[in-house]
């Protein structure tokens, strides 16, 4: 134990590891969905850190498996009465132990974060020990990389095409095998179970690689030739297991819809969030309790609305309209209600079939208008590009009054969701 | 003329010209393919403006010396040396990245090349004078990496991601010059290496 902290001392790794701790860190609060405090993406946070700290794990494992070669000290490593490999195992595991130092520090800092404000969930113990696995996968590859090619430019190489790979690999989402790189960023839905399969896959897949990896550089440096070949063999067939369980997934990061009961609040309408989004219920209730004195006496009034992803296929359930909300950043609210409207077709969406043809006519500003009411008070400036004849418009649809606009909308609702509103359906009215 | 020829050499300036050649030349088979953080993203950083990382580790390496503990202790004073190596490598580096990065279209071309070119270079020289010779590309990769993934150039904020800020962002080039200014200014005096490491 002695001489693994003393090696603890000679090696980089304790300039890298408050350097692993930053970059692992920065992405990680950056993925944090904003207002929420969900395990779910707290988890999902901390596991894609690993495209800023992984390549710099690889980077800095390269550096210290290059210093027998750049020391020219290979001959204490081979005429030692130690075995061959314990230096190079010695080495590996100090970098490998600052990389997971640093990992979990992140996590327990996030983790604890979340724990303070969360209503719903608990850590995803799973996900998280597979991305620690995917940032063991950039230790290995890089040390085992500094050991076979011995060369000053061999770490930064090693951090770049890590980098590199990970950046590029982001933009390949849609790719069967996209999930095989231990660097992704998952936007994941609090309403879908995680595919624990994929999950088994990919602890698989990297769990083969790294050891294959080792096997490749044991064969190299070791005098157990023999063993290594069938180390090699096993972990190459663990590794292909492991990527057709996970191309076998087809990107499916979440599964089936998960069970759970709605926070409710309100009566006309009922609204409902899930319950780790229960903090932003009340502002929620009071916004489409107006929004409903709005809507009265037309086919959109609700009496329960369930907060709901944007994956069109989750349905609310009967009865039920449905809204979608993702945080709970500032804007949230008119978010929510935006969310709504659009798919009650009140607002621009109505217009979408009509194409280039409805920018023509004007009735997408009608019906921006109609929108900008039901989301505020409806004192909302005049829009900068809209025309003197536009802004005519809209003051006059203020100065109607709000009991005057609920019984426009009620008049005209079939037309504003067909999108048929025209210029003489705001001159008609009496102010 | 015997001392050019074996400081040349000794410092394999010839090799650092040659990678930073072939560095520009990837340079102009990348072209305008750009970097997009996600795919909603709606703005991308050319990957030009992060090759000048590669051209700027390979001209620090090259200023390391082979024997460290000589050279402190050498009649003859480095300083000069140096500053003539660091333009002979440096110079063709800024060369090929401006006329690169003059290439493309949009907000980001040649200012941006350049002032990337010697922000990375800089902070790449800092590094081996604070950090260590050999560990030259921790800061600048480190630095570049989170720029690329997490900066954002409509930013108004202080210029932390200058590396992939607009041609028009004026604190962005201050902080690269300021940078470059720095890591020239202190690497004159050597890289810093570890005792008794001579080779």
């Amino acid at each position: 134990m002695r001489v693994w902290w003393l090696e603890l001392r000679r090696s980089p790794a304790l300039l890298g590891g408050p350097l692993l701790v930053l970059l692992h860190g920065a992405i990680t609060v950056h993925q944090l969905s904003p207002g929420t405090s969900i395990y779910l993406n707290s988890s999902s946070a901390v596991v894609s850190g690993d495209l800023l700290s992984g390549p710099l794990a690889a980077g800095l494992a390269a550096w210290v498996a290059t210093r027998e070669g750049r020391r020219h000290t290979a001959y204490l490593r081979v005429t030692s009465a130690r075995g061959e490999l314990a230096q190079p195992a010695l080495e590996l595991s100090v970098v490998l132990a600052v990389a997971t130092v640093s990992y979990l520090v992140v996590a327990a800092v996030v983790l604890g974060r979340t724990a303070a404000g969360a209503t719903w969930g608990q850590p995803h113990w799973a996900w998280l020990a597979v991305g620690w696995m995917a940032l063991t996968l950039f230790v290995v590859a890089g040390y085992v990389a500094g050991r076979l090619v011995p060369r000053a430019w061999t770490p930064p190489a090693m951090m770049l095409c890590a980098y590199l790979a990970g950046a590029w690999n982001l933009a390949q989402y849609r790719r069967p095998w996209y999930l095989l790189s231990g660097a992704t960023v998952e936007v994941v839905s609090v309403f879908r179970r995680l595919n624990g399969e994929l999950l088994a896959g990919q602890a698989l897949w990297y769990a083969g690689v790294a050891g294959a990896l080792l096997a490749v550089a044991a064969i190299m440096l070791g005098p157990r030739r023999r063993l290594g070949v069938t180390a090699l063999a096993g972990c190459t067939a663990l590794a292909v297991a492991g990527a057709a369980i996970v191309i076998g997934q087809h990107n499916r990061v979440q599964t089936s819809p998960v069970s759970f009961r709605y926070a409710c609040a309100g009566t006309a309408p009922v609204v409902c969030v899930h319950p780790a989004y229960a903090k932003g219920l009340q502002p929620l209730t009071a916004a489409f309790a107006d929004l409903d004195r709005k809507l009265a006496g037309t086919p959109a009034g609700a009496t329960r609305i369930e907060q709901l992803d944007s994956d069109a296929r989750l349905r609310p359930s009967a009865g039920a309209q449905r809204f979608a909300l993702d945080n709970l950043a500032p804007g949230y609210v008119q978010a929510a209600i935006g969310d709504f409207l659009d798919s009650a077709g009140i607002g621009p969406t109505a217009c979408i079939d009509l194409g280039e043809q409805g920018v023509r006519s004007g009735a997408v500003i009608y019906a921006y208008m109609v929108r900008a009411w039901l989301m505020d008070s409806g004192t909302s400036q005049p829009v900068a590009v809209w025309t003197t004849q536009q802004r005519a418009m809209w003051n006059w649809f203020v100065r109607l009054g709000e009991e005057g606009r609920r019984a426009w909308l009620r008049d005209r609702f079939p037309r504003v969701v067909a999108c048929q509103i025209t210029a003489a359906d705001f001159r008609t009215a009496a102010p | 003329m015997n001392g050019l020829r074996l400081y040349l050499r000794s410092r394999h300036v010839i090799i650092a010209v040659v990678v930073v050649a072939v560095i520009n030349l990837a340079g102009w088979i990348i072209g305008r393919a750009e970097f997009r953080p996600n795919e909603d993203s709606v703005w991308g950083v050319p990957w030009l403006l992060f090759l000048p990382v590669a051209s700027a580790v390979a001209v620090a390496l090259s200023l390391r010396s082979p024997s460290d503990t000589l050279d402190r202790v050498a009649a003859r004073p480095l300083a000069a040396w140096r500053g003539v190596h660091l333009l002979v490598v440096v110079i063709p580096s800024i060369v090929g990245t401006v006329l690169l990065s003059s290439l493309l279209s949009g907000p980001y071309g040649a200012v941006a090349g350049l002032r990337n070119v010697v922000g990375f270079t800089g902070l790449t020289l800092l590094s081996a004078v604070v950090i260590e010779g050999r560990l030259c590309w921790l800061a600048p990769l480190g630095w570049g990496i989170v720029a690329m993934t997490l900066g954002d150039p409509r930013s108004g904020m202080v210029p932390w991601d200058w590396p992939v800020r607009y041609d028009d962002d004026f604190g962005a080039f201050v902080v690269a010059l300021v940078f470059a200014v720095a890591g020239m200014a202190a690497v004159l005096l050597g890289t810093r290496e570890p005792r008794h490491e001579d080779q």
